[in-house]
């Protein structure tokens, strides 16, 4: 039928069908989170090229962030083990997985915070699982996570640091960290997107953190205010990469600590989320 | 069936502007009853769209027309399924390739085959799919050995033979479009032109915002005139066409 031109207000040309009303908010933010898991080629690939483009242009790529970390761990390792009067032995492995895991933690924070922001133009554009681009900075992380793990690793066979079995309690560990992370993250980078002022604010905090947190010290310096460090939620998820690796386990608080604080986060993020997921599009 | 409704759907655009975007005034706001700060931070709303009906069915090229700030953009975002409308029910059958811009998921410092799976990817593609596209799409842009170079060094024409040929390899039944698009140079308009129209031949929709006469004529077989966030006129190309031109000068 060769369609004439017809004015809507004289001849309604609106078919009667009827729509499907659309999905519950929480089932959105559900499918939201999962779908946008199950895209990790996606995700995966495009964290991938944030890393080549590291290394583009530079022979050692994200080396030099390696090489940094490595300079810092080797100075503040001297001079911190003296300050506290430390065997460098058994300081510098427990230093340096302390900042390895910080690192990660403060930089999964920091970049959270503008994985929404930074993804604008796909945002306004393809419709995708918003949590694809918080998934990216989670993996670009650990990618430079691992560049920078080899740091430990000369640690480790420099000082004879012990590996066993048990050192595989880090992978329960580091799950439950990223796990904590993504509903961290989501609130961040949603947070940040409508306002442009938090992410200097969020960078401030991690800074204030990192000197509270037990990693240049160690928790029993506190003596009797220990409890000011078992119960930093921030030390428990380090306790929980760091204390497997150096052959201890991780103590009980640290586990239930980090279980209360990821389930806590998912209950406040999720609600969250769903509420203003569809809105996130008309921040950016 | 491929095909796009709308009903009574209504987009607010908030627009954030000094204050509002600043959490610090916004909480001081709150803490001040509301009074000390209000008119220094107000909140700006635009109501972009308004009570949009509207049925696409397949074999529709619609033109979207109308002047600036009509709602053009933000209904084509809505029909791509990225603005969440705040009232009113979409539902689009199909798989929708929206085609806004040249940059979308380029990585300047990648080279062209890179970008290639990259955009491909970021348009729901498997790598794998588009590496096995690759030399196809590769062929269509002509492109040559510059797709082994950083795409930083191309001109806004060879972006857009690089998007366009990735925007349509995908095979998507709908084609969102901007008129970027049809900038290019007239050898390779020729081109897309073939492509698209044998695109659009497979019976599916294209919906196309455009300012040109021209253009409208040449690729739409529909014209949605929208003022204001509304529908004036959705029908035939030549009688919405002269609505506007009508409507312009009055």
């Amino acid at each position: 039928m060769p369609v004439t031109g017809f004015d809507l207000a004289d001849a309604p040309s609106v078919r009667q069908v009827s729509l499907g009303r659309p999905l519950p908010r929480a089932t959105l933010a559900f499918r939201d989170i999962v779908s946008g898991l199950v895209h990790w080629w996606l995700w995966g690939l495009v964290a991938w090229c944030d890393i080549k483009q590291r290394y583009r242009g530079s022979v050692l790529g994200p080396f030099w962030l390696t090489l940094s970390t490595a300079i810092m761990i080797g100075s503040l390792g001297m001079l911190y083990s003296r300050l506290f009067k430390m065997d460098i032995e058994t300081y510098l492995p427990y230093l340096s997985l302390g900042i390895l895991t910080w690192g990660l933690v403060s930089a999964l924070l920091t970049e959270s915070c503008t994985a929404f922001i930074a993804a604008e133009h796909v945002i306004k554009q393809i419709r995708m699982p918003l949590t694809v681009h918080l998934y990216r900075v989670i993996a670009r992380n650990l990618i430079v996570f691992g560049h920078n793990l080899v740091v430990f690793l000369v640690v480790a066979v420099w000082f004879r640091v012990t590996v066993d079995w048990a050192d595989l309690m880090v992978l329960p560990g580091m799950l439950l960290l990223l796990l904590a992370m993504v509903p961290a993250g989501l609130i961040l980078a949603a947070v940040c997107a409508r306002f442009r002022d938090v992410p200097p604010v969020v960078a401030s905090l991690l800074q204030v953190i990192f000197f509270m947190t037990p990693i240049m010290w160690r928790p029993d310096l506190l003596g009797e205010n220990i409890a000011l460090a078992l119960y930093n939620p921030f030390n428990c998820f380090i306790d929980l990469v760091r204390a497997p690796l150096l052959g201890e386990w991780a103590s009980g608080t640290s586990w239930a600590m980090a279980l209360g604080v990821t389930a806590l986060s998912w209950l406040i993020a999720f609600p969250f989320f769903a509420r203003f997921r569809a809105r996130i599009a008309y921040w950016v | 069936m491929t095909a796009i409704r709308l009903r009574d759907v209504s987009v607010d655009f908030p627009v954030y502007q000094g204050g509002s975007r600043s959490l610090k005034k916004t909480l001081m706001r709150a803490g001040a009853g509301g009074r000390i700060l209000a008119d220094a931070s107000h909140r700006l709303v635009v109501h972009a769209l308004d009570s949009i009906n509207l049925d696409i069915e397949e074999g529709d090229r619609v033109a979207l027309i109308g002047p600036n700030g009509a709602g053009k953009t933000t209904l084509l975002r809505v029909l791509a399924g990225t603005f969440e409308p705040s009232v009113g029910l979409v539902q689009v059958d199909g798989k929708v390739a929206p085609l806004f811009d040249s940059a979308l998921g380029l990585n300047h410092d990648a080279t062209g085959y890179e970008n290639i799976i990259l955009r491909g990817v970021y348009m729901g593609m498997a790598p794998k799919e588009m590496a096995g596209k690759l030399d196809e799409i590769a062929a269509f842009t002509e492109l040559g050995d510059y797709l082994r170079m950083p795409i930083r060094s191309y001109s806004s024409g060879m972006l857009m033979r690089l998007a366009f040929g990735v925007a349509t390899c995908v095979h998507p039944e709908i084609l969102l479009m901007d008129e970027w698009l049809l900038a290019g140079d007239a050898y390779f308009l020729e081109k897309a032109r073939h492509r698209l129209a044998s695109f659009v031949s497979g019976s599916k929709i294209l919906v196309l915002a455009s300012h040109s006469e021209l253009i409208v004529r040449e690729w739409c077989n529909k014209a949605l005139f929208l003022e204001r966030g509304q529908v004036r006129l959705f029908g035939a190309v030549d009688d919405v066409l002269a609505a506007y031109a009508e409507s312009a000068h009055a």
